[in-house]
């Protein structure tokens, strides 16, 4: 007597027990008549089986062994071939912590070669899922699957994002045996934790610089990805396999007539605010600030001067003076300029002339401005979120963060953007703050990382 | 299209989510909102989007009115055509000013300062165009950018319509199951839902109460956590609930930024949902005219059309057309399939060989070319294979058989 297993839509159904028997992490589904485990239980469900010696047709499975090797990749430094065997004593599963930089992704090529099996990675951007599909196909010489952005080409080897990957797992979560999150502090959110349940792959990996987060998920990474199996932090590689760095925040002062229009605008917004006693520091301030706001016309004029004040602060004279300043200092380097919006990002291009990316630029115009700053066609481009995390840039070595948000993810992740180590390497990022504006304590928040506290500075102070 | 559940009007009472649908006078409002709302989108052709929703945020409504006004704005938007009228290809021109910018830039002496205006004018020359035309074509594809080429087609009854589904179907965007009890459906209204349910891979469970059936519809990983996963699904097989006779749809919610558990409960009468609106599903021709012929033929049996269902879980659900009672027989069902597919017929060979089931005829087509003895005798069930139009006789010739077997 044996059962049959069988993927169906992120699940497992097995036919052929009793309604009465027990499974791991599965149950008897009434729905279907049959016993049903989440598609991440299907290892330890082989398992079950073999242990108890019940014979398995398994439908379920639809990934295969591959020949992979790498043919072509870097020797690998010590602390990668270390992060690779933790994982491997890990059963295969679990997170590795590295800096951006440090190379994070060979330790990924490395442990899909160790596996060969059919593999899936996913990451969460366009510009990143580019990225790993030429260095798969560069490091195993195959063709690479790419699902996201238009394409929709799955092979034994794909590269997706994570929206591809909640959308599809469900369908295709049988047809990878390793899988690699990239960017996992992703992972543990409600939507795309659903997308490693889906996926029976027995190997997984997990690759991040910055493993907490905000809600307190990261414990979730047991369940869905592995423990974490190894951790580096910037300041223990910086110097020997991340380039030296130097933090600079500078504080500037508001024009007489945006301090007036400043003033005036918060004035407005705080009046509304403390009228109805929101409170923009609880957890659901801001949305109850948009919740009221939008019943009444007094509401909608504090929702503008909101806006105001907060476009003042993040693109102010000063800024746009010092940032023009700085391009021309660094005019031989490759600067990033990071915005918290959008609107900046078109100023900052038209006014400098410089590329922009931003979630509206096409795949295509992307990768033509990427390939540009690493070749030195563009020296300069400005960005709002979009390249905060893991695009690689090796020739980068300024970032101006012109504004941003008040967490120290992003601020960590935007510094690691310009740490890739190159020979003579010495990398600056600039911090642009208004001064005596709702930015200041942004600022103070967002810089609460060790990798700021060391070798940073406060220059130019003149507010 | 589907609302957001940012443009649902609701509020909580304890674990209910009270979500207000128009009243009638709410609805004579709204439709003269909705009809100055259009023809401010109709005045604004050649204006950007930007210009567009401005000009549509000053029209007057009431605070209670603000998310109907915003519904109603999206779904305006969305049956808006916009597009970039320009004399120049912007990413060309990106791509020819920022390298040429960024050359000069690295060029440049220390004391010397980048001429910004110099080159857009040495740039807009080399692609034909003036410095204007190349500063404002500069971003022209992005969406804020674009122009409204097409005012919305929708007219207003219709657009409130759809408001009126969408903003439901917004709700059902955070459920995490349904629970839906329905009464006096038609077979071919029961057909459509499973067939939408089968199409959407949800998974029901199904009770046969008094008057209907309680129908519980999930996704398959719902067994094991709460997920809203599916609520795009549930949305989209609304409609189709709706169409089925009387009911009552339980939606369990996950609601808010906290996720927290409220339902969702909606009562429904035949409500006109499409534009089929108000009218019962019609039967299938071949079904009218068999029972005509079937009337007209001396027998014992009693032909009725059925809204019954027939589930065994994991096997199927067979929804029959037709009921056949007699006295001191059991009842026997007919269902016609399709032409269109071989797959179903071999899906209720299965169905009938899994035994603990009604008696059931199926009748397929010649087309589909199977044989009558793919169905053998034993299984309580049969199949009648027809050339052309079912036959009468024929047909209670099964039922004759079955009843007895």
């Amino acid at each position: 007597m044996g059962v049959e297993l069988r993927f169906s839509h992120g699940t497992i159904e097995v036919a052929g027990l009793g309604r009465d028997e027990e499974l791991p992490q599965g149950r008897w589904d009434e729905r279907s008549g049959n016993h049903r485990a989440p598609g991440l239980a299907y290892p330890a469900l082989v398992r079950h089986f073999h242990q108890l010696g019940v014979k398995i047709v398994d439908h379920a499975r639809a990934y295969s062994e591959l020949e992979l090797s790498l043919v072509d990749a870097p020797a690998p430094r010590p602390f990668q071939v270390a992060a690779l065997s933790a994982w491997k004593q890990a059963k295969h599963q679990g997170v590795v912590v590295l800096p951006t930089g440090a190379g994070k992704s060979l330790v990924a090529l490395l442990a899909l070669a160790d596996r060969k099996r059919s593999a899936l990675v996913v990451a969460p951007t366009l510009d990143l899922v580019r990225q790993w599909h030429q260095s798969l196909s560069l490091g195993f010489s195959q063709e690479v699957g790419l699902v996201g952005g238009g394409e929709h080409s799955l092979g034994p080897l794909t590269v997706t994002t994570y929206d591809s990957a909640l959308l599809h797992m469900e369908h295709w979560g049988n047809r990878f045996g390793t899988i690699v999150f990239d960017e996992c502090h992703h992972l543990p959110g409600e939507s795309y934790a659903l997308a490693a349940k889906f996926c029976i792959a027995p190997f997984r990996l997990g690759l991040t610089a910055t493993p907490d987060r905000a809600d307190g998920r990261q414990n979730l990474y047991d369940e869905l990805v592995g423990p974490v199996v190894y951790q580096k932090s910037i300041d223990e590689l910086a110097g020997q396999y991340l380039a030296q760095y130097e933090t600079q925040r500078l504080v500037l002062t508001l024009t007489p007539s945006e301090r007036e229009q400043y003033d005036a605008a918060r004035g407005v917004y705080l009046s509304f605010i403390r009228k109805h006693a929101i409170s923009m520091s609880g957890p659901n301030g801001f949305a109850e600030f948009i919740k009221r706001s939008s019943r009444s016309s007094e509401g909608r004029e504090a929702m503008l001067a909101f806006r105001r004040q907060r476009s003042l602060a993040f693109a102010a004279t000063e800024k746009l003076r010092v940032l023009h300043e700085l391009l021309h200092r660094h005019r031989s380097d490759r600067t990033i300029v990071f915005t918290q919006d959008n609107a900046t990002v078109y100023e900052v291009s038209r006014r400098f002339l410089v590329p922009a990316i931003t979630h509206q630029t096409k795949l295509k115009e992307r990768v033509e401005i990427l390939s540009g700053l690493h070749e030195g066609r563009y020296r300069v481009i400005v960005t709002s979120r979009v390249l905060n995390e893991g695009v690689d840039v090796p020739s980068a070595n300024v970032a101006i963060v012109l504004s941003g948000s008040g967490s120290v993810m992003e601020h960590v992740q935007r510094l690691g953007r310009i740490l890739r180590m190159q020979q003579g390497k010495r990398a600056v990022l600039y911090e642009l703050v208004s001064g005596d504006t709702s930015e200041s304590n942004t600022s103070e928040r967002r810089r609460e990382h060790r990798a700021y506290r060391r070798g940073s500075g406060l220059l130019g102070g003149q507010g | 299209m589907v609302l957001g559940p940012d443009l649902v009007r609701a509020r909580r009472r304890g674990e209910q989510l009270l979500v207000s649908e128009l009243s009638s006078g709410e609805r004579l409002q709204a439709l003269a909102l909705a009809e100055e709302m259009l023809s401010v989108a109709a005045g604004c052709v050649g204006q950007s989007i930007e210009d567009v929703e401005t000009a549509l945020g000053q029209l007057e409504r009431a605070p209670k009115f603000e998310k109907v006004w915003a519904g109603i704005k999206k779904i305006i938007l969305d049956d808006c055509e916009f597009g970039g009228t320009v004399s120049v290809d912007p990413v060309t021109a990106r791509r020819v000013l920022f390298a040429r910018a960024a050359q000069r830039r690295a060029s440049l002496a220390d004391a010397a300062t980048f001429e910004r205006t110099e080159l857009l004018a040495e740039v807009a020359a080399e692609l034909g165009v003036s410095t204007t035309e190349l500063e404002d074509g500069l971003f022209a594809d992005l969406k804020g950018a674009q122009l409204l080429r097409a005012a919305p087609r929708l007219r207003a009854p219709q657009l409130l319509l759809d408001y009126e589904t969408q903003h439901i179907q917004g709700v059902l965007l955070r459920s995490v199951k349904l629970t839906a009890t329905v009464v006096d459906a038609e077979a071919a209204a029961y057909r459509r839902l499973f067939q939408k349910l089968k199409f959407r891979n949800l998974l029901f469970r199904l009770t046969r109460l008094e008057a209907g059936y309680c129908i519980e519809i999930e996704g398959p990983f719902s067994l094991f956590e709460a997920v809203t996963k599916y609520g795009m699904q549930f949305a989209l097989v609304l409609p189709l609930l709706l169409e089925c006779g009387n009911g009552h749809l339980v939606a369990d919610l996950r609601w808010g930024k906290e996720r927290r558990p409220l339902r969702f409960e909606k009562k429904w009468s035949n409500q006109p949902t499409g534009p089929d609106a108000g009218t019962a599903p019609p039967l299938r021709p071949e079904i009218e005219q068999l029972i005509t012929a079937l009337r007209k033929k001396s027998s014992e049996f009693e032909v009725q059309t059925c809204s019954e269902l027939l589930h065994i879980p994991g096997e199927g659900l067979c929804i029959p057309d037709l009921k056949f009672s007699a006295p001191g027989r059991p009842n026997v069902y007919l269902e016609l399939m399709g032409f269109w597919s071989r797959d179903a017929v071999w899906k209720r060979v299965e169905w009938a060989q899994s035994g603990q089931h009604e008696r059931v005829v199926f009748a397929a087509s010649a087309r589909l070319r199977v044989s009558e003895e793919v169905l053998p005798e034993g299984t309580g069930s049969s199949l009648y294979v027809f050339k052309g139009v079912m036959s009468p006789s024929a047909v209670l010739e099964h039922v004759e058989a079955l009843s007895r077997a």
